[in-house]
C-alpha cells in the first residue's frame, strides 16, 4: 500500500508549467478543474473503466478499484494506477496509451484527446470529489482454524511401536465396528475361484495359473492362501503390475505430448526403476526421495548411483510447451508442474491452485507456492534446443563400464581425425577444381533465376549449395511444379550440368527438358544418386550453331520423391584442336590439373569410406537419464502475481508449506516456517526429507489410501489425490490412521502393507449384492462387501496373450531408439506412427502421447498428460464395438479357437478349458449344456463365436 | 467472498448434477445420477444411454436442452469449426489496408514482438481487394466464392491470441489455455449439451492434424472421457471416412454379429442374476445394444456418396484441387444435420507460409473457398444456418511486415475470424487492427471473448459451465472473457 496523499503537494504546479496547459498562475483553479473532472474525466471512467473496475467490487479487473483516486493511489495487483510524482510513467496512462502489457481499454485505444485530459487531470492534482468507498478484501483467512483440518493432524498415537502381527485382524474389527453400529455385518468369504481370481489380477494383473487354480481349489486353506499370497508378492508380475498405478500417477509417457511431440529415448529407464523399486520393496520413503532428489545423495556403488540418477525423471515427464518462446513462463510452468505433481501424488494436495492466489480452500498462501518454488527454480530441468526457439531437456550421463567409455574415447578420436582429413582433402579439391573451371567458360544459373511454377520450398538445409540455398519442391504436388531457367548462348560445344545433393528420399527420375535451337530434348536424374562432380552433375553436351536462346525446364511430373534445384550450368568446351605449342602447354597444364583432381578423389573417396565403416562399428550408447540437476544459480523465487511470470511480487525464502508443519502450529503468530536452506543446494533433498518425515501428516496416510483403493475398488478417502479440504473425509479414519502407522512401523514396506490387506476378511469377502446392506449403505461406504472392480486395460490385453500362452513378459530395453527428436512431425503429412503391438506385456508398450494404443485407451488406460490417482470407470459403446469388431481382439479370438480346438477337439473339454483360460473357474453344469447346445448347431463357427462372447462378457472384463 | 467465487462454490457443492438442469432424473433411482453421468457416459453422448433407460424423461430433458440452452435460450444449436491450422494471413484476406499497399517496401514503425523472424519492412498484399455484396465488405481476390456470400458472414477483424508458436495459439484456440492440458470447446459444449442424437457422437473431429497438440485440440483432458471428439481421417484428408471399429470384423454378417451379441447378453444376464443388480453389468448390456444400433445407422450417415452429383459438383468434390475439403464440408453438413452438436475440420497445418505465400495461400484458398462457399448456401438453403453457427479462421494470422521476399510470420497481435449463422449479426465487419493490420486496436476480441461469445450463442453462460478437478471449478474461459454482444443479431 503506498501512503501517498502527502505527496500530493508536490506534484500540482511542475509539470503544468512546463507543458503550459494551465491558463493563468500556473494553478488551475479548484472548480476549473472540478469541472475538468466532471466534464472529461468522470464520463469516461463511468463509460469505458468502472463496469471492470469499480461496478463489482468483489470482482474487480486485476484488483484495481477506479472508483476513487484514492483507490487509484492505492492501486492493484501490477501497483499503483497512479505515479503523483511523475503523470508520464503513471500506469493509468501507460496502459491508456497502449504502451507496455497492460492495454486499457482492452476493447480498443480512445482517442489521444481523452488521454491528454486524463494528462492534464494528474498534472493538476487529480482533482476527485468522489469519497473512497472502502475495498473489500477477501474476508481475512483463518489459517490456523483451516489447519484444524482432519488430514494435518498427526496421526493417531499408536499403542505400540512393532508393526502389528495381527494388522488383518485389526482391519477387520474397525471395519466391523461400523458396520455393526449400523446393524449391518460383512458378507460371507468369496468362492475360492472367485477369491484367487481376484487375487491375482490385484498382486499382478494377470489371472492364475492352471497349476495354482488346481492346487488352491483342491486346497483353499487359510495356509494355502498365505502360502500363495507370498508367492504373488515375490513374482516379479508384482512390480509390473503395481509399477504401473506410480507410473499412471507419476504421468509416465516416452514423449512430451503437448505442441512439440519430442520424443523421451530415455524415459524408459525411469519405467524400469519404478517397477524395480516395488519388487525390490523399496521403502516407501526412500523410493519418494529418490524420485525428488536422487541425483543429490550419496551412492554406495554404480548400480544406485544410476537408479538415484534415473529416478529424478520423475520431475521431468510432465507434458511441456517446448516451443513456448517465452522461456521465462516456460520455467515457471515446468516449476508448476512439478510442484503440482509432487502436491497431489505424495500429499494429496492440489497445490497448484497457489499459483494464481491463495488457495482458496485449503491452508495454502500464495506464499507457501513461492516457498516451493525457489526450489524447483534452482533445480534445471531445461537445456539446450532442439531446434530454434524448442527446448530440450537434462540428459545426464550414467555410470557405464570403463571399456565402453574407453571405446567411445577411442572412437571420437578416430571421427574426429577422419573428418579433419576429409574437410582438408575438400578444400584442396575445392582449390583444384577452382583453377580447372577457372579455364572453362561457365555460366552458372542460380535457383533464384528460375522462374518457377507451382509450390517450391526454398531451403538451406542441405549442404553444400550454390549461392544462397536451394529450392525442393516438398515431395508434393506431383505435376504442378517446374522450374524454368533461359539463357542466350552463343555457338560453342557446352556441357549442361545440374548441381543438387543427393539423398535416398529424392527423386529418383527427376525430368528435365532442354530445349536449344528449337528441339527440345529430354533427359531424366536420378538424384539419389551422387553428382559425379560434388556438386555437378553432368547431363548432356549440346553443340550451338549460332546464337540460340536456351531453356532449361525442371519438372515434380511423375517423380517420387523430393525433386531438388540448386543450380545449372552451362560449361564451354574448348572445340578448337590445338595445334601450336602454347596450346599443348595448356593441353598440358589441363591435363595436370585433371590428374591432380583425380588424385584428391580418390583420397577423397578412401577416407569417406574409412569413416563410414568406423561410423557403422560405432560402440554401444553410452546410457543417458532424463534426470535433473542443480541449476548454476541457486535463488529463492519471487511471487508472481496471478501467476504472471512477469509481474513480481515480493520474494519468499525457500522452504515448505505451513499446513503441515507441527512447529508451525504452535507459534501462529510467525508467519512462516522457515526452515534452514543451504545456500548451495537446491533444497529438494531437504523437502524429500521433510516429506518424508515419519511425522508427516500427509505422506503415509495418502499412500496407504492408495493402496487400499487398488485394492478394495474405492479409497478410505474417495478422493485419492485430494486430502484437501475440498476432498472426500475418510470412511474409517482410525482405519485409515492404523495402516499409515503400520506402514511406518514396518519401514514404508509395500508388500506388506500389501500383505495386510489382502489377508483381511474385508478383501476377502464376495461382492455378492445384498439388497438390505444396500438399502442402508448404497455406496458401500462402510464395506459390507467387496467392491465389484473393472479389470484394467493391461490386465484384458495381458490376459487373452497369457490365454494362448504367448505373453513376452521381458522389459523392452530403449523402445523409443528408432524414434528420432520428434514422434510426429508439425506439418501437414506426418509420417504415421506404427508402433508394433507385439505380445509384451503392455506395461513395457512405449506410451506416446497422442497416440496410446487404442485398446488401452478405449478401456480406460490412464491420460498420460495427466496425474491419474484413480482411472476413470467408463462404460461406452466404442468398448462394445471394440470387442466386437477390434481387429487386434478378433486376431487374439481367432488364435485362441484354433489353439483350443486343436488340443481340444471334443465339445465338452473345449468349453471347460475356455471357462479355465478366461474366466479362471470350471464352467457349471447349466452352462456346459447350455454351450454345448450352441456349438452342436454349426461347431466350427460357432467355437470362435462362443470364444468371442466370453472375451466380451461382463464377467470378463470385471473381478467378482 | 465475491459472487463468482460463491457460485463454483455451489456448484462445486452440486457437482453430481447433471449438466442439462432441466432434466426430470428423478423418473428412475438406479443408477444414481452420477453413475450415469459417470459410467453411461459415452463416446456417442451420455444422455444416450440414459435414453434407454427412462426415453421419456431424457427426451423431455432434450428438447429443453434443445429450446431454452443451459442457461438462456440458445440462439444456435451446434458448430462447425473451420480451423485453417497454420495461420491464414488477414491482410491478405478479409483485412483490406489501402496504407499496407501504399507503403509497401517501408518500415514498419509499431511495436513488434520479440522473437519472430520478420523484418520490420512492410509487404503489401499480393491480392486486389474488392467490396462485394450488399454489405461492401472487403474480401480479396483469393476467396472469389466466399466473396459471394459475405453478406451472411460476421467478420471479427480484431481477434487477438496467446501465443507466438503455432503449438501455444493452436491449443490456445481448441481449450481456451495456451500452456495447459484443458478440455477442447467441443468437449465443453458435449460436457454441457449432449448430443441431438443418440446413435451418433455429440463431437467430431474432421481429419485433425496430428502435430501441434493432435488430440488435445480434440481431447476432454478431465472432463469424462466420453467428450472427447470421434475422429474422422487426419490431417487434413478424410481418408475412407470411416468410424473406428464400426465395421464388422471379418467373416462376420451382421446376423453373426447379432448372434454373438445375444449370446453376450445371455452370458451378462446370467452374471447379473447370480452377482445381484449392478450398475456396470446393467451398463454393458445396454452400450451393446447401443452399439448394435450404431452400426445399423452411422455408416448411412457417414456415405458422402449417396449426395447427387450436382451436390458434389457445389462442394468441389469431383475436382482434385477441392475434394478434400470439399469432402469434409459435405460430411460436416451432414453431420450437424443428423444431430451432431459440435463438428470441427481441419485443412492440416498448411497455412504456415513463411515463404512461398503466393503461391501457398493461393492453393490454399483455392482448395477451401468454393468448399466453404458451398457449406454455406447449402445449410442455408436446408434451413440449418440459422440455428448452426459456422466458425472460419486460423490459430494466428501472419504478419503485415516481410520474412524473406514472399513470407509473413505469425501474428498472434491481430487477425481475423469470422462467424456466420447461428444468431450472429450477418454482413458486418467488427474491430480494427491499427493502418497496417498488425495489432488488433478498435473492439478487441481475445479468444477467450470468442469463446464466451460461442457458448453464449448455445445457451450456456460460459461463467457457469464448470468442472471440478484438481481442488477447483474450471471453465473454457478460466477467469476470463466477456461475451462480445455487438457480435450477436
Amino acid at each position: 500500500m503506498i501512503g501517498a496523499p502527502q505527496l500530493v503537494i508536490r506534484t500540482v504546479a511542475f509539470p503544468v508549467c512546463l507543458l503550459g496547459l494551465a491558463c493563468c498562475s500556473g494553478h488551475a483553479r479548484a472548480d476549473e478543474r472540478l469541472d475538468h473532472f466532471e466534464n472529461k474525466i468522470r464520463p469516461v471512467l463511468v463509460a469505458e473503466c468502472l463496469s471492470c473496475h469499480g461496478d463489482d467490487p468483489d470482482d474487480l479487473g486485476g484488483g484495481l478499484s477506479l472508483l476513487s483516486v484514492d483507490d487509484m493511489r492505492e492501486g492493484g495487483d501490477t501497483g499503483p494506477a497512479i505515479d503523483d510524482a511523475d503523470a508520464q510513467a503513471t500506469m493509468l496512462i501507460k496502459a491508456m496509451r497502449y504502451d507496455g502489457d497492460i492495454k486499457m481499454p482492452p476493447d480498443g485505444k480512445l482517442p489521444d484527446h481523452v488521454i491528454r485530459d486524463f494528462e492534464r487531470w494528474l498534472e493538476d492534482g487529480a482533482v476527485d470529489p468522489r469519497s473512497r468507498v472502502a475495498k473489500q478484501h477477501n474476508a481475512t483467512r483463518d489459517f490456523a482454524a483451516e489447519r484444524q483440518h482432519w488430514a494435518f493432524q498427526p496421526l493417531a498415537p499408536a499403542t505400540d511401536v512393532e508393526p502389528n502381527p495381527n494388522a488383518s485382524g485389526a482391519i477387520d474389527s474397525l471395519i466391523d465396528n461400523t458396520l455393526a453400529s449400523h446393524g449391518l455385518s460383512r458378507s460371507a468369504r468369496a468362492a475360492p475361484a472367485t477369491m484367487l481370481r481376484r487375487l491375482c489380477d490385484d498382486l499382478t494383473g494377470l489371472p492364475p495359473s492352471a497349476e495354482m487354480l488346481t492346487r488352491f481349489l483342491a486346497d483353499p486353506s487359510d495356509a494355502s492362501y498365505l502360502r500363495i499370497v507370498d508367492e504373488l508378492l515375490a513374482s516379479e508380475e508384482f512390480g509390473r503390475h503395481w509399477g504401473r498405478h506410480w507410473l499412471d500417477v507419476a504421468r509416465y509417457a516416452d514423449s512430451n505430448g503437448s505442441d512439440f511431440n519430442a520424443t523421451f529415448h530415455h524415459a524408459w529407464r525411469y519405467r524400469d526403476y519404478v517397477i524395480d523399486s516395488f519388487n525390490q520393496d523399496k521403502p516407501f520413503d526412500r523410493f519418494v526421495t529418490e524420485q525428488i532428489a536422487g541425483d543429490l545423495l550419496d551412492s554406495e556403488d554404480s548400480a544406485e548411483r544410476t537408479a538415484q540418477l534415473v529416478a529424478t525423471g520423475f520431475l521431468m515427464l510432465g507434458p511441456k510447451m517446448l516451443s513456448e518462446r517465452d522461456k521465462a513462463k516456460l520455467q515457471m510452468d515446468v516449476v508448476d508442474d512439478q510442484i503440482d505433481t509432487i502436491g497431489r501424488a505424495i500429499i494429496g494436495l492440489t497445490l497448484g491452485c497457489a499459483r494464481c492466489h491463495d488457495h482458496k480452500f485449503d491452508p495454502i498462501p500464495t506464499t507457501d507456492y513461492y516457498a516451493l518454488a525457489g526450489i524447483f527454480r534452482s533445480t534445471q530441468v531445461l537445456e539446450g534446443e532442439l531446434q530454434k526457439y524448442v527446448s530440450h531437456w537434462v540428459e545426464r550421463p550414467l555410470p557405464a563400464n570403463d571399456s565402453l567409455i574407453a571405446a567411445h574415447a577411442t572412437f571420437e578420436q578416430q571421427e574426429r581425425q577422419l573428418t579433419s582429413r576429409i574437410k582438408e582433402w575438400e578444400a584442396k579439391r575445392k582449390a583444384a577444381s577452382d583453377i580447372a573451371e577457372a579455364d572453362a567458360d561457365s555460366i552458372v544459373l542460380d535457383d533464384q533465376q528460375a522462374k518457377r511454377t507451382g509450390d517450391w520450398v526454398e531451403s538451406t538445409y542441405s549442404q553444400p549449395y550454390i549461392a544462397k540455398g536451394y529450392l525442393h519442391d516438398n515431395n508434393r504436388n506431383k505435376g504442378e511444379c517446374a522450374l524454368s531457367f533461359e539463357v542466350e548462348l552463343q555457338p560453342g560445344q557446352y556441357e549442361l550440368s545440374l548441381a543438387y545433393t543427393a539423398y535416398s528420399n529424392r527423386s529418383r527420375s527427376t525430368p528435365i527438358e532442354l530445349i536449344a535451337d528449337g528441339v527440345a530434348q529430354s533427359f531424366v536424374v536420378d538424384q539419389t544418386r551422387k553428382p559425379k562432380s560434388l556438386p555437378w552433375h553432368a547431363i548432356t553436351s549440346l553443340t550451338l550453331m549460332q546464337p540460340s536462346k536456351t531453356q532449361v525446364i525442371v519438372r515434380n511430373e511423375g517423380t517420387d520423391g523430393y525433386v531438388l534445384v540448386d543450380a545449372i550450368r552451362f560449361t564451354r568446351k574448348n572445340v578448337e584442336v590445338a595445334t601450336d605449342e602454347t596450346d599443348a602447354t595448356q593441353r598440358k597444364q589441363n591435363d595436370a590439373v585433371a590428374d591432380e583432381v583425380k588424385r584428391i578423389e580418390a583420397e577423397l573417396a578412401q577416407a569417406k569410406e574409412e569413416l563410414a565403416a568406423l561410423r557403422a562399428n560405432k560402440p554401444a550408447p553410452l546410457p543417458k537419464a532424463m534426470a535433473v540437476r542443480d541449476a548454476k544459480t541457486i535463488a529463492d523465487a519471487f511471487v508472481c502475481i496471478r501467476g504472471e511470470v512477469h509481474l513480481q511480487g515480493p520474494t519468499v525464502p525457500r522452504g515448505y508449506l505451513q499446513a503441515c508443519q507441527p512447529e508451525a502450529f504452535e507459534d501462529s503468530s510467525s508467519a512462516h516456517f522457515q526452515p534452514a536452506m543451504p545456500a548451495n543446494q537446491s533444497g529438494r533433498l531437504q523437502f524429500a526429507q521433510w516429506l518424508c518425515d515419519p511425522d508427516h501428516p500427509l505422506t503415509s496416510r495418502v499412500f496407504v489410501n492408495r493402496v487400499w483403493m487398488h485394492l478394495m475398488g474405492e479409497g478410505l478417502v474417495r478422493t485419492v489425490d485430494n486430502f484437501g479440504l475440498l476432498g472426500d473425509r475418510p470412511s474409517h479414519p482410525e482405519l485409515l490412521d492404523l495402516l499409515a502407522s503400520n506402514f511406518l512401523r514396518s519401514g514404508w514396506s509395500i508388500k506388506n502393507l500389501v500383505r495386510v490387506i489382502v489377508c483381511s476378511e474385508t478383501y476377502r469377502q464376495s461382492s455378492i449384492y445384498n439388497p438390505a446392506a444396500s438399502a442402508l449403505d448404497p455406496e458401500n461406504r462402510w464395506m459390507w462387501r467387496m467392491n465389484r472392480k473393472c479389470r484394467s486395460a493391461e490386465s484384458i490385453r495381458d490376459s487373452l496373450l497369457v490365454s494362448t500362452h504367448r505373453l513376452d513378459r521381458t522389459s523392452s530395453v530403449a523402445p523409443m531408439a528408432r524414434f528420432g527428436s520428434l514422434v510426429a512431425e508439425n506439418v501437414a503429412n506426418p509420417k504415421e506412427i506404427k508402433s508394433s503391438e507385439g505380445t509384451r506385456r503392455s506395461v513395457y508398450m512405449p506410451i506416446i502421447r497422442g497416440q496410446v494404443n487404442e485398446l488401452l485407451a478405449t478401456f480406460d488406460f490412464a491420460d498420460p498428460d495427466l496425474l491419474v490417482g484413480k482411472r476413470e470407470r467408463t462404460n461406452v459403446p466404442s468398448q462394445s464395438l471394440m470387442l466386437l469388431n477390434g481387429r487386434w481382439l478378433q486376431d487374439q479370438i481367432a488364435e485362441l479357437t484354433t489353439i483350443l480346438s486343436q488340443q481340444h477337439p471334443a465339445r465338452d473339454s473345449f468349453i471347460r478349458e475356455l471357462y479355465l483360460r478366461l474366466l479362471s473357474r470350471y464352467p457349471t453344469s447349466t452352462e456346459q449344456q447350455t454351450m454345448a447346445a450352441f456349438l452342436s448347431t454349426d461347431d466350427s463357427v460357432n467355437r470362435q463365436q462362443l470364444v468371442g462372447a466370453i472375451v466380451g462378457s461382463s464377467e470378463f472384463r470385471l473381478l467378482d | 467472498m465475491n459472487q463468482r467465487f460463491v457460485d463454483r462454490v455451489e456448484s462445486t457443492l452440486s457437482r453430481d448434477q447433471v449438466p442439462v438442469d432441466s432434466a426430470d432424473w428423478s423418473s428412475f433411482s438406479r443408477p444414481s445420477r452420477r453413475a450415469l453421468l459417470r459410467q453411461s457416459a459415452c463416446g456417442f453422448g451420455y444422455l444416450a444411454l440414459a435414453d434407454l433407460i427412462s426415453r421419456q424423461a431424457v427426451a423431455t430433458a432434450n428438447e429443453e436442452a434443445r429450446s431454452s440452452g443451459l442457461h438462456h435460450p440458445a440462439r444456435a444449436k451446434r458448430v462447425i469449426l473451420l480451423f485453417m491450422h497454420g495461420g491464414p494471413s488477414q491482410v491478405d484476406t478479409f483485412d483490406y489496408k489501402p496504407l499496407l499497399q501504399r507503403d509497401t517496401g517501408k518500415q514498419y514503425g509499431g511495436t513488434i514482438p520479440a522473437q519472430i523472424d520478420a523484418t520490420p519492412t512492410l509487404l503489401a498484399s499480393p491480392w486486389k481487394f474488392k467490396q462485394h455484396g450488399q454489405s461492401g465488405l472487403w474480401v480479396s481476390e483469393l476467396m472469389p466464392e466466399v466473396a459471394k456470400v459475405v453478406d451472411r458472414l460476421c467478420v471479427v477483424r480484431s481477434v487477438h491470441s496467446r501465443g507466438q508458436s503455432h503449438g501455444q495459439a493452436v491449443s490456445m484456440l481448441h481449450t481456451g489455455s495456451d500452456n495447459l492440458i484443458r478440455p477442447s470447446v467441443g468437449a465443453w459444449i458435449s460436457y454441457g449439451l449432449g448430443t441431438e442424437n443418440q446413435d451418433l457422437p455429440a463431437f467430431m473431429a474432421l481429419s485433425p492434424s496430428t502435430a501441434h497438440g493432435g488430440p488435445r485440440n480434440y481431447g476432454a483432458a478431465f472432463l469424462p472421457a466420453a467428450h472427447q471428439a470421434m475422429t474422422i481421417g487426419s490431417n487434413g484428408k478424410l481418408r475412407d471416412s470411416k468410424i473406428p471399429n464400426l465395421e464388422n470384423a471379418s467373416g462376420l454378417t451382421l446376423t453373426s454379429q447379432r448372434q454373438r451379441i445375444d449370446l453376450i447378453q445371455q452370458l451378462n444376464r446370467q452374471h447379473l442374476n447370480a452377482v445381484g443388480p449392478d450398475a456396470d453389468i446393467d451398463g454393458m448390456i445396454a452400450s451393446y445394444e447401443l452399439a448394435f444400433r450404431m452400426q445399423t445407422v452411422a455408416p448411412e450417415i457417414l456415405q458422402i456418396n449417396s449426395e447427387p452429383a450436382h451436390v458434389h459438383a457445389m462442394y468441389g468434390i469431383d475436382k482434385p484441387q477441392t475434394a478434400d475439403f470439399g469432402k469434409q464440408c459435405l460430411l460436416a453438413r451432414r453431420l450437424v444435420e443428423a444431430g451432431v452438436r459440435f463438428v470441427q475440420l481441419s485443412t492440416g497445418n498448411v497455412w504456415d507460409q513463411h515463404s512461398g505465400l503466393m503461391e501457398g495461400h493461393t492453393k490454399n484458398a483455392l482448395a477451401t473457398d468454393r468448399p466453404i462457399a458451398a457449406l454455406i448456401r447449402d445449410l442455408q438453403q436446408r434451413g440449418l444456418l440459422e440455428d448452426t453457427l459456422v466458425i472460419w479462421g486460423g490459430e494466428f494470422g501472419r504478419t503485415p511486415i516481410a520474412q524473406g521476399k514472399n513470407g509473413r510470420d505469425h501474428n498472434p497481435q491481430g487477425f481475423t475470424m469470422w462467424m456466420c449463422g447461428g444468431g450472429v449479426k450477418p454482413g458486418i465487419a467488427y474491430g480494427e487492427t491499427d493502418e497496417y493490420g498488425y495489432h488488433a486496436t478498435v473492439n478487441r476480441v481475445h479468444m477467450h471473448d470468442l469463446h464466451a461469445t460461442i457458448l453464449h450463442l448455445l445457451g450456456i453462460d460460459h461463467e457457469k459451465l464448470t468442472f471440478p478437478y484438481a481442488g477447483r471449478e474450471f471453465r473454457l474461459t478460466d477467469i476470463h472473457g466477456h461475451v462480445v454482444h455487438d457480435l450477436i443479431a
